[in-house]
């Protein structure tokens, strides 16, 4: 069966070069595999749904609504005038700008992709209208999007939270030290290069301005709080904190900002089931192919080699970036995080690595994969809004994939960084 | 069929709307009633992830008619424009293939499971999975639509002479 299984193995690979749409790729690799294998194609209507029969995975689709609804809503630009404000008198300043308000949505948003094309778009055109050339703006806006879903809440987390069946509240938890570190880490970046560019920057906004641009986006920033006073000694879970959040956002749209009315909502309820289907239809066809891959036993027989490999923990996690690092470069990351969690996540847990830091680790590698070529979703996204070539935001990137690097190799040595927060909030 | 393509796209809407805020308030009653009445319901659990099935299908198909689902363009888009057509053709034939299986082995897990009541919702699990066979024939129709584009733009890519 092992050897069907590699055959399948080399058509999935094949299949996901070209893979339009990738879902079909995956879910002919795992029809393959069952019927090769003699087992009942069953199976495909079964896994199918079955991939998405879960309470927690709920959360993704609540989140995705509340990005929405903050896209809609005003609270974006809100979101960004205070970042202005705050750091923009920094040289480079609408740079570091970028950075800051990507942290302060990462708090409301859960995707890199949603960052990219909401708030990236009007980061990208402030940034081009003063001067700056599109390629900084662009990958900017692509590298600093990556913190999104480090920084609670966070799709990619959800979904590893499921199929690894680790806590998603403590991972989400766990984000926050490294999601301000990798803003700090770009800001670093960005001043050594605002420098020696000479960027320009605004003046020093007055204390008035200050007090006006934070009481306008104080409803907006005070989001993440919400959800954050819900996971605190998990009281709610994470999907009912998500139901919270929603109808947070959609009373600041609603009444508070009044920037939005409830003849916007069907448009973005099917916008947010659009986003939801694109997502969950890799779930699914991923989940398959997990399902074959265990049936084939692959996990166990790939186990063995990595434990005969190193019983070092730090060596396995070295080999763990420079494999997820490879991967995510070619890969789309939902995909590979649900085919690769069932080999990589049974080691790591043996060698006594913490499951959280495990989580965090593989959560970033996939996201640093998606501003790398060639398969960089967010690159695309950025290339499009900022109107120049996939090629010359990638070269763009690539100084800014420096910082990111930095900090997967300080929460990869230092496991406090990513589980000392988590212990503390969550203790009973 | 542009009359039946509209009517079926609009029912879909209407399904994913009322399906969506289905699960969003059966989540938010469930926070209400177990936190501020502290007595928490026995169903919304379950109903909110058996709409989350027909949720994930329904935004499937939303995705498939807004060409919104990820797909690796890198070696594509280096294709010539007919290998492309070529390409997308192979993988609407592929798609034609898949909706058959999920359609008609998604049919027999309804049959068999038709009987299996449920624990705490008052239907069946046949209905969840009812779903399947559903997206299937959509998919199987939009893939059609894109197979029939597809050709027919290959066709016009011919020189006029090779076309007898």
């Amino acid at each position: 069966m092992t050897a069907t299984m590699l055959v399948i193995l080399a058509v999935w690979f094949a299949a996901l070069f070209l893979g339009r749409p990738i879902w079909l790729a995956m879910g002919m690799a795992g029809w393959a595999f069952l019927h090769f294998a003699d087992i009942s194609e069953l199976a495909v209507a079964q896994r199918i749904a079955k991939s998405v029969d879960s309470f927690p995975l709920l959360a993704a689709p609540l989140f995705i609504l509340m990005g929405n609804i903050m896209n809609s809503a005003g609270i974006t630009t809100r979101i960004f005038d205070f970042a202005k404000v705050c750091v923009g008198w920094m040289r480079g300043g609408l740079c570091h700008a970028n950075i800051v308000a990507s942290v302060f949505f990462a708090g409301a948003s859960g995707s890199a992709v949603a960052d990219a094309g909401g708030l990236g778009t009007l980061e990208i055109k402030a940034m081009t209208d003063e001067g700056y050339s599109p390629d900084i703006a662009a990958a900017l806006t692509a590298s600093s999007a990556t913190i999104g879903p480090i920084i609670p809440p966070s799709l990619p987390m959800i979904i590893y939270g499921v199929a690894a069946e680790a806590s998603i509240g403590a991972l989400f938890i766990a984000g926050v030290i490294p999601g301000l570190l990798m803003a700090g880490a770009l800001m670093v970046m960005v001043r050594a290069i605002s420098v020696r560019l000479n960027l320009p920057r605004h003046p020093f906004p007055g204390v008035g301005d200050l007090w006006r641009a934070f009481k306008d986006a104080f409803w907006a920033l005070l989001t993440p709080a919400i959800l954050f006073s819900g996971l605190f000694g998990g009281v709610f879970t994470p999907t009912e904190a998500a139901a919270i959040s929603v109808t947070y956002a959609l009373v600041l749209g609603l009444y508070i900002y009044r920037d939005f009315r409830w003849r916007d909502l069907p448009k973005i309820i099917l916008d947010t089931v659009e986003t939801t289907g694109v997502v969950l239809a890799l779930v699914m066809t991923a989940g398959l192919v997990a399902y074959c891959l265990s049936l084939s036993q692959v996990p166990q027989i790939a186990g063995t080699y990595l434990s005969e490999l190193t019983d070092n923990p730090l060596v396995y996690l070295l080999i763990v970036n420079i494999v997820l690092l490879v991967v995510g470069c070619f890969m789309e990351a939902i995909a590979a995080m649900l085919i690769l969690i069932p080999i990589l996540v049974p080691t790591a847990l043996k060698l006594g690595i913490d499951p959280i830091q495990f989580g965090l680790i593989f959560v970033l590698n996939l996201m640093i994969g998606t501003i790398t070529p060639p398969v960089g979703v967010v690159l695309y996204v950025t290339a499009k809004v900022a109107g120049i070539s996939f090629e010359r935001v990638t070269r763009a990137t690539l100084p800014f994939l420096v910082p990111l690097l930095v900090v997967l190799a300080a929460i990869t040595v230092w496991p406090p960084l990513t589980t000392w927060l988590p212990k503390i909030v969550l203790a009973p | 069929m542009p009359v039946l393509r509209r009517l079926a796209e609009r029912a879909i809407d209407g399904a994913a709307i009322v399906v969506f805020t289905g699960i969003f308030l059966c989540v938010l009653a469930q926070v209400i009633f177990r936190y501020f009445f502290d007595s928490p319901l026995t169903w919304s659990e379950e109903l909110a992830r058996y709409l989350f099935i027909w949720c994930a299908f329904l935004g499937w198909l939303i995705a498939t008619r807004r060409n919104s689902h990820l797909a690796m363009n890198f070696l594509f888009e280096r294709l010539p424009r007919r290998a492309q057509l070529v390409v997308t053709a192979a993988f609407q034939i592929a798609t034609l293939f898949f909706a058959w299986i999920l359609g008609t082995r998604g049919w027999k897990l309804v049959t068999n499971s038709w009987d299996v009541e449920n624990v705490a919702v008052p239907f069946n699990l046949g209905v969840i999975y009812l779903i399947e066979p559903i997206a299937a024939i959509a998919i199987a129709g939009y893939a059609l639509a894109a197979l029939a584009a597809a050709l027919k733009d290959l066709r016009a890519l011919q020189p006029p002479e090779d076309r007898q």
